[in-house]
């Protein structure tokens, strides 16, 4: 009787310890999915930032979705405009290059809100580009994170922070 | 038995003086705050400034962020915020207060305060057109910051004044642009 209690805790111990290693090794989805306020999932459009033939996806950040059936996807509220995680992968770009922005949707957003912050965190500009204007210049040097928000409506929209290194 | 003395009249007669007097009250109320409304953007809401927790059980004051125009003070309805002060009580959410829309006219130049000792590093100004678009958006750098509509409508300014990465206040204010 001793015996098959061991046995059993030594099985329940194998599953849980595979379990969680399988867990560990289930890469992240992507494009990144949010639940769709009925018990579903829908995914979240990408947005994605291109210089030097170089492109990197972003960190997802605040994001507010609705469906066809006017039900609000989701939204990460927190943080509001800051990335948390600070995204891994930095795109180098030359000061007063124009880093270009793009999406996977089948129409353009109506705007584009760009923020960029220095490494203090502090916001140093905000700009709102109309649709069309898939360019951004960076005009100060050194690395910097930027927060670019895509408005299909005000309902629509989704950001995502990137890092950048300016360089001269 | 006469009428005025039977108990049952004396009850109702009680029941109909109560609510007599509620109904009074009640449309008093509602007339001063008619009244009223028409300058409500220059009076802050009931609680004011917002009082947030800190995360450690206390409750203390929002930074304020103001519009003036001529002298005269418009308040906004206060949104996220994260918030520390020197004694290390943080505080950070998001709280959603009411504002009046009030009136500027277009190509009139207004300025931003605030009610800190020291200057915020950075502004950010969005402004958002009547389906809640941004259109505009602007970050001065340090002391107040000043602004203008240059277009007629509706109008909704996010104003986020940033002390540091973890320090700062949003408001929203709601514009009517005149012509």
């Amino acid at each position: 009787m001793k015996n098959a209690k061991f046995i059993l805790l030594a099985v329940l111990f194998f599953f849980v310890v595979s379990g969680c290693g399988v867990i560990q090794n289930t890469p992240t989805p992507w494009p990144p999915q949010v639940p769709d306020g009925q018990g579903g999932i829908i995914s979240l459009p990408v947005i994605q930032l291109a210089a030097n033939n170089i492109v990197v996806t972003g960190t997802k950040g605040k994001f507010l979705l609705t469906t066809a059936n006017s039900l609000v996807g989701g939204a990460s509220e927190w943080p509001p405009f800051y990335p948390e995680p600070v995204p891994a992968k930095s795109l180098d770009v030359r000061i007063r290059q124009g880093a270009m922005i793009s999406h996977d949707q089948p129409t353009d957003p109506v705007v584009w809100l760009v923020t960029e912050y220095n490494l203090q965190g502090v916001v140093t500009t905000a700009m709102v580009l109309p649709r069309g204007q898939n360019a951004y210049n960076f005009l100060i040097e050194g690395e910097r994170f930027i927060g670019i928000r895509a408005y299909w409506t005000r309902d629509q929209y989704v950001t995502y922070f990137f890092s950048v290194k300016v360089k001269p | 038995m006469k009428l005025e003395t039977h108990p049952s009249f004396k009850w109702f007669r009680r029941v109909y003086i109560a609510i007599t007097l509620i109904v009074v009250a009640s449309v008093s109320a509602c007339g001063v705050a008619r009244v009223t409304s028409h300058v409500t953007s220059a009076i802050p809401p009931t609680t004011w400034p917002p009082q947030v927790s800190n995360g450690q059980g206390k409750i203390i004051p929002l930074p304020l962020i103001q519009i003036e125009v001529n002298g005269v003070v418009h308040y906004g309805r206060p949104g996220e915020y994260s918030w520390s002060n020197s004694v290390g009580d943080k505080g950070g959410g998001a709280i959603y207060g009411s504002s009046t829309a009030f009136v500027l006219q277009k190509d009139q130049i207004f300025k931003i305060t605030h009610n800190q000792q020291t200057d915020p590093i950075s502004w950010i100004i969005v402004e958002f057109d009547d389906q809640g678009i941004p259109v505009t958006a602007i970050s001065p750098q340090s002391g107040n910051a000043f602004y203008t509509f240059v277009t007629a409508g509706n109008r909704i300014l996010k104003i986020t004044a940033q002390w540091a990465r973890d320090k700062y206040v949003t408001y929203h204010f709601s514009v009517q642009v005149m012509p």
